[in-house]
């Protein structure tokens, strides 16, 4: 079973994208037998307040909620985010989505300790946005830098029960990271690049650290797809990717 | 069938024939049949005459171990004209390379590119420029599309490949709209949504070629664009292999 643990829909504020709709992104999904996606809002990362955006996306997705999985963003920073947590809590959340660059905040930031200790009670995987577009494509009045990743081994190290997910990493950073890493510290596909990128860094990593996620439909879902098709990997290290490491991080059902 | 316009056998470990079998190792794996090559191993963005001649005859060497699979472009340089003709005579006009890559060292429409674009005429083969637009700024002789315009509304009978679609491509493609003998390169940047789209919209899909920019990028996210992108069967096949195929004579 396929789980795209990346996927982000809505209004992305730049520019038009189709597949956005939780209904259009479904028939994308189908089209590469993708079973389940976990989703946030675009609308998570500009919204002054994380919790609309949430709450909107809540409505879009219901129905349909057996194929995509609700990842609430999260801005420690912002008042009342706790409670706010306690009711995405009782939602059924499947995650929680930051983005400390577009948020301001970084990875030492007390708030975002306070976030992840939070998260850990709440048993509710973290997945850490390092970049929604590559910084030479911003638009001239939102340049935003990538997340500083130093730090996360020591954090991760800390909380080795919560599951920490970097999305939109790309090779230098998962490489230099990855090995100093503690096992709870998980990285998707989306950015990984090179000739057969993934199975390379699965043989660095271990496929255990590696998570099936297409950034769709800013980027087309066909890119994580085929480079699927492109890494050498065993098929126990394949559907580790695909799909077994993010049953095991949210559980069936997810 | 399907032919990559832009690969280089940099960011692979090992020789020139190392690197263009683990190439085409990875390309076996999305039925890509032919790989053009170019830039040689070092990246030198300011190549001297030397440097030119090394790292073409890098390209060469790997070419003659799979001459099958793969296609050579030749490095040249405005800053080196006269090392760039004699480049394109070894290369080219005696030897097995089928277009030239202009890359970062001057703008395109440096004065020192005319005689290598009139030479190319001549030859009948493509010019490959690199484009970019970068919000987090140009390197110092790093064209944009409107570097690239300049020098193909100068040289109506030559015919330029956009590397990168410009880099940022919604304001690349529309650039290039009214310079016909520009044709917009796919690849190299993230795979975003439109991109092949917008460019079949604007240009027309014979305006269009497929290119990675491998092996620093996969194969797989540059193919996406081509095969992610809602187009119609005939576009895709003209944009994966028969456009190349016109412009490269083969």
């Amino acid at each position: 079973m396929t789980i795209d643990c990346n996927a982000t829909l809505g209004g992305w504020p730049f520019r038009r994208l189709a597949h956005s709709t939780p209904r259009d992104f479904i028939e994308l999904m189908d089209e590469h037998d993708i079973a389940r996606a976990w989703a946030a809002p675009f609308e998570g990362i500009l919204y002054k307040s994380a919790y609309e955006a949430n709450e909107e996306f809540r409505g879009k997705l219901s129905g349909l909620e057996h194929r995509l999985t609700q990842i609430a963003v999260v801005n420690p920073t912002y008042p009342l985010w706790e409670d706010e947590l306690s009711e995405y809590v009782d939602w059924g959340v499947g995650g929680l989505r930051v983005y400390p660059s577009y948020h301001g905040y970084g990875l030492d930031d007390p708030a975002f300790a306070a976030l992840l200790e939070a998260a850990g009670r709440s048993s509710l995987p973290v997945q850490i946005v390092v970049r929604v577009q590559d910084e030479r494509l911003h638009h001239p009045l939102a340049k935003v830098a990538p997340v500083e990743l130093t730090g996360l081994a020591t954090i991760a190290g800390q909380l080795p029960h919560l599951p920490l997910i970097v999305l939109c990493a790309n090779n230098p950073e998962a490489q230099s990271l990855g090995g100093a890493c503690p096992g709870n510290v998980y990285f998707d596909i989306s950015h990984i690049e090179g000739i057969g990128g993934v199975g390379k860094l699965a043989d660095q990593l271990g496929p255990e650290r590696l998570l099936f996620g297409t950034h769709a439909p800013l980027l087309y879902l066909d890119s994580s797809v085929l480079k699927m098709r492109e890494a050498d990997l065993a098929d126990e290290a394949r559907d580790l990717i695909l799909g077994g490491n993010a049953q095991r991080i949210l559980g069936e059902g997810f | 069938m399907i032919i990559d316009a832009h690969c280089h056998l940099t960011q692979i470990n090992g020789s020139a024939q190392s690197a263009a079998d683990e190439l085409l190792y990875y390309a076996d794996k999305h039925a890509i049949s032919k790989c053009i090559v170019c830039l040689g191993d070092k990246l030198k963005p300011q190549p001297m005459a030397k440097d030119l001649r090394e790292d073409n005859d890098y390209i060469l060497s790997a070419l003659e171990h799979r001459p099958d699979r793969l296609i050579g472009f030749a490095y040249a340089s405005p800053n080196h004209p006269e090392a760039s003709l004699a480049e394109l005579d070894r290369c080219i006009a005696n030897g097995p390379m089928r277009g030239i890559k202009l890359w970062i060292c001057q703008h395109a429409d440096h004065p020192g590119n005319r005689p290598i674009v009139e030479r190319c005429i001549e030859l009948g083969v493509p010019i490959l420029q690199h484009t970019w637009i970068k919000a987090t700024g140009n390197q110092e002789g790093e064209s944009t599309p409107y570097h690239l315009v300049s020098l193909a509304q100068r040289y109506p009978r030559a015919q330029f490949l956009m590397a990168h679609s410009g880099g940022e491509w919604l304001q690349g493609l529309r650039i290039i709209k009214h310079t016909p003998n520009i044709f917009a390169d796919l690849c190299g940047g993230a795979p975003e949504q439109g991109q092949t789209e917008l460019a079949v919209k604007l240009l027309g899909a014979k305006r269009v070629v497929f290119g990675s920019d491998a092996g620093g990028r996969s194969f797989a996210s540059q193919l996406a664009k081509v095969f992610g992108a809602d187009i119609c069967e005939e576009d895709r096949g003209l944009i994966l292999a028969e456009n190349i195929t016109r412009m490269i004579g083969l």
